[in-house]
C-alpha cells in the first residue's frame, strides 16, 4: 500500500504543481496584456462616472452634485437623470457599466444645448442672492454692487434663476465666441518692448554673395505632382482697376474707427485691436464708407465705395513715425500671407531665432504669385527679408526655393549682388539659398523647417520652439512695403487659373475686391466653369459664394471646367493597398484614421496622432478607392476639439465645486466653534 | 484628380485587380506548357462560377451588382485559385472552393475591403482538409518518363468526366511529396534515382516559379504593393531553409533553392502575402507578416503533415494580422534632432 500512497501523493504533487505553473504562465500572459494593451486607469468606479457627469453641479437629478450622484449610480440608481449629459452620457455611462441604454428621464428636465447664465446689469438690484447658490462660485459681486458672471466658468446649471428677487438673469446659447477663448490677454503691443536691436556682432566682413546649395535633409513621404503653373506664370503681374465697391471683413476683437458714411483716404486706418489674432485693417483706398453690417456674432462687413481718386491719407499720423520696425510692422497689419493669416509681428517678437527660413517654395501645382513676386520684384523681396534679420536677428538666413525653378535663385542671386548698403546685415549674415525637392508638400511650414535644418516637429510643438521662423515670400514683400513705402497692408498677388478663365494669370489686387468682379476681370468663361477652389488645388475650399471679398490670405482662385480637377468617381470600399502611408508627409497611417474617424472612436485617433495631420490631401490623391480621407479628419478634428474644450471645462467646474465644498465646510466650522466660544461663555456670567 | 498625380497611376481598385492578373500570365503560361491545358479550363471555369457567385450575393445582399462585379476582385480571387488547384481537379470541386470563397469566404464579411481571410485561400484550405487525394496529385510534368500529357479535349473530359478516367497513368505525386518521404536517402541519391527533380527544385516547377518571380517583381516596380511582405516570406524561407540543409544528408530538408523554386513559393510570395485587404496594414507590419508566413510555410513543409503550407500559412497569419496591427500601428516620429541645431550655432 506504501506505492499506492506514494503513487497518489506524486501524482497530486504532479497535478498541483502543473496547475500551478499554468496559473503562472496564464497569470503572467494576463499581467503582459493588461500592462501593454490595458487601460492604464486605476480610478474606483464611482470616479469613473463622475468623470463621465457633466460637472454642470446642477442639482437636477435629485443629488446634491455630480459626484453624489456618481456615488447614488454606483449603488444602483438609474443612469438616465441628468439632463445636460443627455442621451451621450448615457450612452457612455451604459457602457462603461454594462447597463442597458436607456432614455432620458423627462422629470428631471430636457437635454438642452449648454447655455451661460448673464446678468443684466441695468436691472441688478445688487442683493447679493444669487451668489451663495452657484456651485462653482461663478458670479462676482458683493451686496450693493452689480453682479456679474465669469462666463468660462459658468456651468449653465440655472440655479441661480429662481434666487434673482428682479429675474435679471438670462440664460443664452454658448456659442465658441462667448466664454473661453474670445479675448486671450496678451497683449501684443507689450510684446514689442522686447530688447532693443543690438549691432551685428558677427564679424564675417567677406561678401560672399547668396550662394545655392541643395537641402542637405528630406522629409518622409510626399509626392511629385505635376506642375499646372505655365497657366498662370506666362503674364506679367497685371494691376486690376478699382472695383465699383469694395467688402471690407472686420475680423472679430476689432473695434471700429470710423463710422457709417465718412469719408476715409486710401491707407487710412480703419479699426484696431487688442487680440492677439486679430491685426488693423486700412482703407485700400479712398472713398465713403457706404455702410457696416454685422454679418455674425462677432464679424463684420464694411463697404467702401470707391470715389475714384486715390487720396493718400497723411503718413505722419498714418503709421507711427516710430523706430521700432516691430510696432511699424504691427501696425501695418501684416499678416502671413502664404496662407497662415497670423499677424506677423506676434511671431517675429520672440527672441533667440537660430534660423530664418523664407519660404519660396509653392508646391500646389496650381499657385504661382511666390514665383511671379520673385521673379518681378526680387531687390523688394530681399529688401523685406533684411528688414525680418534686422528684427529677429538670426544666425543664419535659408531662401528655400524649388530645385525645379532655379531661375528664381538666380533672380535673387542678381539682386542680391546689387542690393544696397542699407541690407549690410543681409550680407553679413550666413545667408544661403536652399534648394529643396520639387515633392509635395514641400512648402508646408513643417515640412520646410525638417528639410532646412533636420529638426523634424511633431504634435503642438511649432517651429518657434527650436529657434526657427519661416516667413512667405509675400510677407516679406509686404514689410518692404509698409516699412520702405510706408504702405499698410491694403493689397496682395492673387493667382488667378483654371482653365474657365481667358486671362489667367498673376494679379495684384486690393483687399476686401469681391470674387465676381476679380473673376469678370480674369474673362471667366461660365459656360465652361464647374467649379471653383480658393486656396490652391490640394487643399483649398470650393467657393460658392462670389459676393465674398478677397481677404489677405487668399492666394489662389482656380475656376476649373470640368474633368480638369475631379472626375466625380464614386467612392468604394478601402482595399487597405497602404498607397496613402506611403505618401502621408506626417508618417500617419491614413487608412486607420479613416477606419475611426467613421467609427467616432477618438482616442484611437488621438492615440494615432491624428492631430499632426497637416491636411495636405495627398491621400484623397492615392487613393485607388476614392474615399473622401482629408474630408473625413476635419469632421474628426472638429469633433474632438468640441470635446475637448467641454472635459476641460467640466474638470475646471469640478475643482471650482470642491473648493466650494471646502469654503462652505470649513465656514461651517468657524461659526460651529464660534458658538461653542458664545456657550461656553455663557454660563461663566450666570 | 487624374492631371495632378503624376506618380501613382493605380486609380481604382479595378486598375489594381488588371495588374494582378497581367502579371499571373507569365505563371499561368508556364502552368499550361509543363502541365497542359487544366489551369486554363480551370482558370474559366472558376471564373464563371465567381462572377455567378458574387452576382448572386450581391444580389441577395441589394448591393450594386455591376460596380462591384467590374472591381475585378471576384476574378482575381477565381485566377489565384485556378493557379492553386491541380490541373485536372473536377468541376465540382472548383465550384465548391470558389463557392466557398466568394460567399462565405468574402461576401459574408462584408464585401471587399472587409475579409479577414484571403477568400482563395479558405477555398482552397477547404478542398485540401475535404479531399486531399484531389489536391496532391498533380498532372505529371512535360518531359519526365517520354509520357505526354493529355490534349485539350481531353483534359475537358477529365475535368467535367471525372468518374469516366483513371488518373494514375497521368499523374504524379508533387515533387515535395516525394523529398519529404524519400525514407533515408540523402539529398543527392533522390536526385539520382527519382524522377522529376530538375536543376534545383521540382522540374518544370522551377521554371513556374520563375515566371511568377517576374509577375511579382514588375508589380512592385509598378507599386502594386511594397516589397515587405515578400521579402520578408521569401527571406525567412530561405534563412530556416539554409539552418536545416545538414549539407544534404538524408536528414536533410532541403537546400534553399529547393525550397524557393518549388511547389507554390512564388506564388504565395507575390499574390497572396500581398493581399492588402486581410493582410497587415504598415510597412513593418508586412514584413513582420511576410516573415511569420515564411516561418509557418517552413516548419509545415519541414515537420508538419502536409508537403505544402502556403494555404495554412497565410490563414494563421491572417488571424494574426490584427494583433500586428496593433503593435505597428503608430508610428512613432523620430525624436527631434537637436544636434544639428547646435552645429549651427557654432557656425
Amino acid at each position: 500500500m506504501v506505492w499506492l500512497a506514494d503513487g497518489i501523493w506524486l501524482q497530486s504533487l504532479l497535478a498541483i504543481s502543473v496547475f500551478t505553473l499554468l496559473a503562472l504562465t496564464a497569470g503572467a500572459a494576463l499581467g503582459f496584456v493588461k500592462h501593454y494593451y490595458g487601460t492604464k486607469d486605476t480610478n474606483s468606479v464611482i470616479d469613473q462616472i463622475n468623470n463621465q457627469l457633466p460637472q454642470s453641479q446642477c442639482g437636477q437629478c435629485g443629488y446634491p452634485g455630480c459626484r453624489p450622484y456618481a456615488e447614488a449610480i454606483a449603488h444602483g440608481e438609474p443612469i438616465n437623470k441628468c439632463p445636460p449629459g443627455g442621451e451621450a452620457v448615457i450612452a457612455v455611462l451604459a457602457k462603461l457599466l454594462n447597463r442597458p441604454v436607456v432614455t432620458l428621464n423627462e422629470q428631471f428636465g430636457q437635454h438642452e444645448p449648454k447655455r451661460l447664465a448673464v446678468i443684466r446689469e441695468e436691472d441688478c438690484i445688487g442683493c447679493g442672492r444669487c451668489l451663495p447658490v452657484c456651485p462653482v462660485d461663478a458670479i462676482l459681486g458683493a451686496s450693493q454692487y452689480l453682479h456679474t458672471v465669469i462666463a468660462d466658468e459658468c456651468t449653465g446649471c440655472d440655479l441661480c434663476l429662481k434666487e434673482c428677487p428682479v429675474d435679471c438673469i438670462d440664460m443664452v446659447e454658448a456659442t465658441p465666441n462667448t466664454g473661453a477663448n474670445r479675448y486671450t490677454t496678451t497683449k501684443l503691443i507689450a510684446t514689442s518692448l522686447r530688447p532693443s536691436i543690438k549691432p551685428a556682432t558677427i564679424a564675417t566682413p567677406v561678401d560672399t554673395g547668396l550662394p545655392i546649395k541643395a537641402a542637405s535633409f528630406d522629409f518622409q513621404g510626399g509626392m511629385a505632382l505635376s506642375d499646372c503653373t505655365k497657366l498662370s506664370t506666362s503674364t506679367p503681374i497685371k494691376t486690376l482697376p478699382l472695383p465699383p465697391m469694395l467688402k471690407l471683413t472686420i475680423t472679430p476683437g476689432s473695434r471700429l474707427l470710423i463710422a457709417a458714411g465718412e469719408v476715409v483716404l486710401k491707407g487710412q486706418p480703419l479699426t484696431t485691436t487688442d487680440y492677439d489674432r486679430s491685426y488693423p485693417q486700412h482703407a485700400p483706398t479712398s472713398g465713403t464708407v457706404l455702410a457696416i453690417t454685422k454679418t455674425s456674432e462677432d464679424a463684420h462687413q464694411l463697404q467702401l465705395q470707391p470715389d475714384r481718386h486715390d487720396r493718400p491719407f497723411m503718413q505722419a499720423a498714418n503709421v507711427q513715425a516710430t523706430d521700432d520696425t516691430l510696432a511699424t510692422i504691427w501696425s501695418a497689419g501684416i499678416v502671413g500671407l502664404g496662407g497662415g493669416g497670423f499677424p506677423t509681428a506676434n511671431k517675429l517678437a520672440t527672441s533667440n531665432i537660430d534660423t530664418l527660413i523664407l519660404n519660396c517654395v509653392e508646391c500646389d501645382p496650381y499657385i504661382s504669385c511666390d514665383e511671379m513676386l520673385i521673379k518681378e520684384r526680387p531687390q523688394a523681396v530681399l529688401s523685406g527679408l533684411a528688414i525680418l534679420a534686422q528684427t529677429v536677428q538670426p544666425k543664419r538666413i535659408m531662401i528655400a526655393i524649388t530645385n525645379t525653378k532655379k531661375h528664381l535663385a538666380e533672380a535673387l542671386q542678381a539682386a542680391f549682388a546689387s542690393l544696397s548698403s542699407t541690407a549690410y546685415l543681409l550680407k553679413k549674415t550666413n545667408i544661403s539659398c536652399l534648394l529643396v525637392p520639387d515633392r509635395f508638400p514641400a512648402g508646408s511650414e513643417r515640412q520646410l523647417v525638417q528639410m532646412a535644418t533636420g529638426i523634424k516637429i511633431s504634435g503642438d510643438k511649432r517651429p518657434i520652439d527650436f529657434g526657427v521662423l519661416t516667413q512667405n515670400v509675400g510677407t516679406a514683400h509686404a514689410i518692404h512695403r509698409a516699412i520702405n513705402c510706408n504702405e499698410p497692408l491694403i493689397s496682395r498677388i492673387v493667382t488667378l487659373t483654371g482653365q474657365a478663365l481667358a486671362y489667367p494669370g498673376n494679379y495684384d489686387v486690393l483687399v476686401g475686391t469681391p470674387f465676381n468682379f476679380l473673376l469678370e476681370q480674369a474673362g471667366l468663361q461660365r459656360d465652361r466653369l464647374d467649379h471653383l477652389l480658393l486656396g490652391g488645388a490640394m487643399n483649398g475650399a470650393r467657393l460658392v459664394d462670389l459676393t465674398q471679398p478677397l481677404l489677405p490670405t487668399s492666394h489662389c482662385l482656380i475656376a476649373a471646367v470640368a474633368g480638369e480637377l475631379t472626375d466625380n468617381a464614386t467612392p468604394s470600399p478601402c482595399i487597405r493597398c497602404g498607397f496613402c502611408a506611403n505618401v502621408c508627409p506626417s508618417s500617419l497611417l491614413p487608412q486607420q484614421l479613416h477606419w475611426y474617424a467613421q467609427s467616432k472612436e477618438w482616442s484611437k485617433l488621438s492615440k494615432l496622432k491624428l492631430q499632426d495631420c497637416i491636411e495636405c490631401g495627398l491621400c484623397n490623391q492615392v487613393c485607388p478607392s476614392r474615399l473622401p480621407l482629408v474630408q473625413s479628419y476635419r469632421i474628426a478634428k472638429q469633433n474632438m476639439q468640441s470635446i475637448a474644450e467641454d472635459k476641460q471645462r467640466s474638470s475646471r467646474a469640478k475643482t471650482r465645486f470642491q473648493q466650494q465644498q471646502k469654503r462652505l465646510a470649513s465656514a461651517q466650522q468657524e461659526k460651529n466653534a464660534r458658538r461653542l466660544a458664545r456657550l461656553q461663555k455663557l454660563p461663566q456670567n450666570h | 484628380m487624374a492631371t495632378l498625380n503624376k506618380q501613382h497611376h493605380i486609380r481604382r481598385p479595378a486598375a489594381l485587380m488588371q495588374l494582378v492578373m497581367c502579371a499571373c500570365l507569365p505563371g499561368m503560361l508556364a502552368l499550361i506548357w509543363f502541365f497542359g491545358w487544366g489551369h486554363l479550363i480551370n482558370l474559366v471555369w472558376a471564373g464563371l462560377l465567381a462572377l455567378g457567385f458574387e452576382a448572386l450575393a450581391l444580389k441577395l445582399r441589394q448591393g450594386c451588382i455591376k460596380a462591384s462585379l467590374s472591381d475585378g476582385s471576384a476574378l482575381v480571387t477565381a485566377l489565384l485559385l485556378a493557379l492553386a488547384l491541380p490541373p485536372f481537379c473536377p468541376w465540382w470541386a472548383t465550384m465548391l472552393a470558389v463557392g466557398f470563397a466568394i460567399l462565405i469566404g468574402k461576401q459574408l464579411f462584408g464585401g471587399l475591403g472587409y475579409n479577414p481571410f484571403n477568400p482563395a485561400m479558405l477555398g482552397y484550405v477547404l478542398l485540401l482538409v475535404s479531399f486531399p487525394l484531389i489536391m496532391t496529385t498533380w498532372a505529371t510534368p512535360k518531359g519526365i518518363n517520354t509520357s505526354s500529357i493529355p490534349g485539350f479535349f481531353d483534359t475537358l473530359q477529365i475535368i467535367f468526366l471525372p468518374s469516366q478516367f483513371s488518373l494514375d497513368a497521368l499523374t504524379t505525386p508533387t515533387i515535395l511529396d516525394v523529398f519529404k518521404f524519400r525514407e533515408g536517402l540523402s539529398v543527392a541519391e533522390i536526385w539520382d534515382t527519382q524522377p522529376g527533380f530538375g536543376h534545383w527544385g521540382g522540374f518544370g516547377w522551377e521554371w513556374v516559379n520563375a515566371a511568377f518571380l517576374i509577375g511579382g517583381l514588375w508589380l512592385i516596380y509598378r507599386g502594386a504593393f511594397s516589397w515587405h511582405a515578400p521579402v520578408g516570406m521569401l527571406g525567412t524561407i530561405a534563412f530556416c531553409a539554409l539552418i536545416f540543409y545538414d549539407g544534404g544528408s538524408s536528414e536533410s530538408h532541403g537546400s534553399p533553392l529547393f525550397h524557393l523554386f518549388s511547389g507554390g513559393t512564388m506564388l504565395g510570395a507575390f499574390y497572396i502575402v500581398t493581399d492588402p485587404v486581410s493582410g497587415a496594414t504598415s510597412r513593418q507590419g508586412r514584413l513582420l507578416f511576410g516573415i511569420g508566413a515564411g516561418l509557418l510555410i517552413f516548419l509545415i513543409r519541414a515537420f508538419g503533415g502536409y508537403p505544402d503550407a502556403i494555404a495554412f500559412a497565410v490563414l494563421l497569419m491572417n488571424m494574426a494580422a490584427p494583433l500586428i496591427d496593433l503593435g505597428f500601428q503608430a508610428t512613432p516620429a523620430p525624436q527631434t534632432i537637436q544636434s544639428t541645431v547646435d552645429e549651427a550655432q557654432d557656425e
